[in-house]
């Protein structure tokens, strides 16, 4: 149970405190200032080509390092290995020609810095000036003095901020604006009468702008509009002349520009409101959910609440403030608009920013991980913390978690949206954005599974919050949360930069797909090698170049380690917790999570010698069935070593899906993760060590060997990545069926139950 | 209608005892607002509240009197001037002066003089009369003061009690 008990049925239930968790505003402005400065990127690499660039020394160096490029393709023929090396000195060659560039790009960014950072500074006296404010003095109102500085200790800010006033404003309100080291709070002459009128509306009032200051709202709202206008300075205005005589592609990157304008501002206004309700929030702690502050955000004028209006006005309604001061659960939601608002924003200058990576590194799957650190954790940042914050809402006001699956694709659609909208989209070239395929009919498979890897990952955060809120129960679970966050980020950078490269490499994807094809009915000839598509997902060299990346299995293991971590937390802390209401009373007493980790350990193991097993009886059954000459064969050793990771992979579903039947908490996937990589490694295990085991005994032996461990470590590597990485997507695979078919179940059991004993029946 | 420039001390004169009358809760702020209104008196037209970033939103009430008492004292007094002068054939080119003086000596108080503007001092001799204002002339600047402050949205009885106060001055004056 949870919040408060015992308590009468009239009295107000604690209000859950939306302050116990960080903001996924924050990460909403930041990621705002990445879209900027990616869209800064673009701007200077064009005024590079169009100013900087000297372009017949440009065009001779490009055409060299294609002509090299060319020579090289002769001699290295049809070897994959030789055309990836010609591929890599290409790049490379092209990058020393396009370097200058990046010095642009980057002095692009420093120079909208440094004037954002001058207009921080500035406008705070702009608009001090603009709006007649003038120091509030002692003369003027002594008492409302005195009362300021009492209520300036009373929110805790380390310094008092400037007073100023503008005697001739009627209407009673205030207004908090500068920078960090020089906040001001401006009143209006009707305020502070209101002090000797109504002290009650006057303080209220007061402590709203100063939540503001408290809140970090005031520093971080001027610095993300001042960085907006210095793009608009230092970036649109140059960029605007060098556009004069472009024709079609100026308007191209006028609306590209007028969106990005758009999306900042309706961000920004919808993150203020939200931030409005977080002040009124802070501002009530003193004086409670129904004290002067309901009264006088009630009396306030009311606006339309209706769209567009919504989107522009920068103070939600009087009425939703009101309720919000009553029940602040809706402000550890998150909104589809808001998921979607973020998904566009990380990917409409993601191009610029991979563009500017490419300079520096060779490896396109590296320049798209580095690229998407920023992104994804920002995203992470949106969309992760809302959900952590969801989760101990729900905890903390005993409410049902909102649903992930509308959250998942509001942001994979932004993600769809933002490349459309993005700067480089303007130059036209080859690559189809994956909207303009799913429109086409042709992506969507990319799209299914970027849904899909999107759902399970905000799935698996959320199913991280569940389990360790409930384990910390009482506690704060910074460290939890913390962690849980970083891994997610982790996960979706990987996510995101292997999407990205597989997406752009598609050609050179299929282009190795048919070498496999060819392989698989070569191989056919000498051995059964089973089904193309199995041998494609197997073997495909293309596919192994991405899920054989080091971070994989580590990403893996950490996120089913996350969930399970759960058990070491012995001493579990239930009762009052004061930090995680605003009120008095409020308790956290949740169930602990029923999380097992020996179990899909033991359930890995089980897998992992009934893998081994099955190499025994594989291995014995060639050594029995094939003649010497075959079993010599390079396509027959071939067939073997695919026999036995597709021995494994079916090993590690089998071990996943019963990790899933037994799971009983939110964080099944977890166990089903954990016993396939448990039964993936003794697979691996098992797999380098055959050769060895063959030399040993003779009856399981596929070439005469010595009896010597002489397997590489690189190979026993590359095969451990590999099990592990593809055991994963088919233990998730499996498990998704397991976990779908046991809720199924679940709901027909209840009903019945329910038809069978209908609710209230046999009730007096 | 003409704009003669009326003395700002005149101006606060007038409006003064209309706010301790209206609005007595505002009389310690009289003198920072009416320094700040004398600053620029055109700014009050421009200052309702607005749906600011950071603010606290858009407030309907009109809580303050002491700008727009400020403001209707300033356009009553130039609508008085109006009507002095067109007696002034009858009692002097003094008359608008005498008028001003007796204003002054009427609520000459420390608080009503804005600071840096000197009150006019005074006159220890006795002067010819200034021409009173007629019943009609009176109801006539009742009806206007009315008009101005309504214009204000100022509260009906707000806008009716000040109406009636800078009346009340202008005749007892």
């Amino acid at each position: 149970m949870t919040a408060e008990q015992g308590a009468p049925p009239d009295t107000p239930r604690p209000r859950p405190n939306p302050f116990a968790f960080p903001s996924d505003t924050t990460f909403r402005f930041a990621l705002l200032v990445a879209a900027v400065l990616g869209a800064t990127l673009y701007v200077w690499n064009w005024m590079w080509t169009a100013l900087g660039a000297d372009t017949e020394k440009v065009n001779a160096a490009a055409l060299a390092c294609l002509a090299e490029a060319q020579s090289g393709s002769f001699v290295d023929g049809v070897d994959a290995l030789a055309i990836a090396r010609s591929s890599d000195r290409f790049s490379a060659c092209v990058q020393q020609t396009y370097r200058d560039a990046t010095w642009w790009m980057l002095g692009g960014v420093a120079l909208v810095l440094a004037v954002a950072s001058a207009l921080t500074v500035i406008w705070p006296r702009l608009k001090e000036r603009r709006a007649g404010f003038r120091p509030l003095a002692a003369e003027d109102a002594p008492e409302a003095l005195e009362a300021l500085a009492e209520l300036s200790r009373e929110a805790g800010l380390r310094r008092e901020p400037r007073w100023v006033w503008q005697p001739l404003q009627t209407a009673a309100t205030g207004l908090a604006f500068g920078h960090p080291g020089r906040y001001a709070v401006g009143l209006t002459g009707g305020l502070v009468v209101r002090q000797a009128t109504d002290p009650d509306a006057f303080r209220a009032i007061v402590r709203h702008e100063l939540a503001h200051i408290r809140n970090r709202d005031v520093g971080l709202t001027y610095a993300t509009l001042s960085l907006w206008y210095a793009f608009l300075l230092v970036g649109v205005v140059p960029f605007a002349f060098t556009l004069l005589d472009e024709g079609t592609f100026a308007l191209s990157v006028t609306w590209r520009l007028a969106a990005l304008a758009a999306l900042v501002y309706l961000t920004r206004n919808a993150v203020l409101r939200s931030r409005e309700i977080y002040a009124d929030v802070r501002a009530s702690a003193a004086d409670g959910p129904r004290g002067a502050l309901a009264r006088v955000v009630g009396s306030l004028k009311g606006r339309s609440d209706r769209l567009p209006r919504r989107l522009l006005a920068l103070h939600p309604s009087p009425e939703r403030r009101v309720a919000a001061l009553r029940d602040t659960r809706p402000l550890f939601t998150i909104t589809a608009l808001e998921a979607f608002a973020a998904g566009l924003a990380a990917t409409i200058n993601f191009d610029s920013v991979n563009s500017l990576v490419g300079w520096y590194l060779d490896d396109p799957l590296d320049v798209a991980t580095v690229a998407a650190i920023v992104f994804a954790s920002l995203l992470v940042g949106v969309v992760g913390v809302a959900l952590w914050r969801d989760g101990f809402g729900a905890l903390a006001s005993r409410t049902p978690a909102q649903a992930v699956w509308p959250i998942g694709l509001a942001l994979v659609a932004g993600l769809l949206v933002g490349p459309e909208l993005s700067l480089a989209g303007a130059v036209p070239g080859d690559d189809a954005t994956l909207l303009r395929d799913l429109l086409d009919g042709n992506g969507l498979l990319w799209v299914g599974a970027l849904v899909a890897l999107v759902l399970l990952l905000l799935d698996w955060i959320a199913a991280g919050a569940s389990v360790w809120l409930r384990a910390e129960a009482a506690r704060r679970a910074r460290g939890a949360w913390t962690a849980g966050l970083l891994v997610a980020a982790g996960a979706l950078t990987i996510i995101l930069g292997a999407f990205y490269t597989l997406r752009e490499f598609s050609e050179a994807i299929a282009f190795s797909k048919t070498l496999t094809a060819q392989q698989h009915q070569q191989v056919s000839e000498v051995a059964a090698a089973g089904p193309e598509w199995l041998w494609q997902f197997v073997m495909d060299p293309a596919t192994l170049l991405v899920i054989r990346r080091p971070l994989i299995p580590l990403a893996i293991v950490l996120l089913w380690a996350f969930p399970l971590a759960v058990v070491l937390v012995r001493r579990r802390q239930t009762g009052d917790a004061p930090w995680a209401f605003l009120d008095q009373g409020g308790r956290l007493d949740p169930d602990r999570p029923h999380v097992r980790v020996l179990r899909p350990i033991a359930i890995g193991l089980a897998g992992g010698v009934a893998c081994l097993l099955a190499y025994v009886v594989y291995r014995g059954s060639i050594h029995a069935f094939v003649d010497t000459g075959t079993r010599a064969r390079d396509e027959f050793i071939l067939t073997f070593v695919f026999w036995q990771i597709v021995i494994a992979l079916v090993a590690q579903g089998v071990a996943g899906g019963a990790a899933g039947v037994f799971a009983r908490d939110r964080a099944r996937l977890a166990e089903v993760l954990c016993a396939a990589t448990v039964t993936g490694s003794i697979a691996t295990l098992g797999l380098v060590a055959g050769p060895f085991a063959g030399g040993c005994v003779d009856r399981v032996s596929i070439r005469p060997g010595p009896c010597t461990w002489d397997v590489s470590a690189d190979f026993t590597w590359d095969i451990w990545r590999q099990v592990i990485a593809q055991g994963a997507v088919v233990a998730l695979l499996v498990g998704l069926v397991v976990v779908g078919a046991r809720a199924a179940i679940g709901m027909r059991t209840r009903e019945r139950a329910e038809e069978l004993h209908p609710a209230g029946a046999g009730l007096p | 209608m003409s704009a003669p420039t009326i003395d700002d001390a005149l101006v606060a004169a007038l409006a003064r005892p209309a706010v301790a009358e209206t609005a007595p809760e505002e009389l310690p702020l009289f003198r920072a607002t009416s320094e700040a209104y004398f600053h620029d008196p055109g700014s009050l037209k421009k200052k309702g509240s607005r749906d600011e970033m950071l603010g606290f939103g858009v407030d309907a009430a009109m809580v303050l009197v002491t700008p727009i008492a400020l403001s209707v004292a300033r356009d009553v007094l130039n609508f008085v001037v109006e009507q002095v002068r067109a007696q002034s054939r009858e009692h002097g080119k003094d008359a608008i002066d005498r008028l001003a003086d007796r204003l002054l000596r009427r609520s000459s108080k420390p608080a009503a003089q804005p600071e840096g503007q000197a009150a006019t001092p005074a006159a220890p001799a006795p002067e010819p009369e200034a021409p009173d204002l007629t019943k009609e002339q009176l109801e006539e600047v009742r009806e206007f003061a009315l008009e101005k402050a309504t214009q204000f949205e100022l509260p009906p009885e707000k806008a009716e009690l000040l109406a009636e106060s800078l009346v009340g001055s202008l005749a007892t004056a």
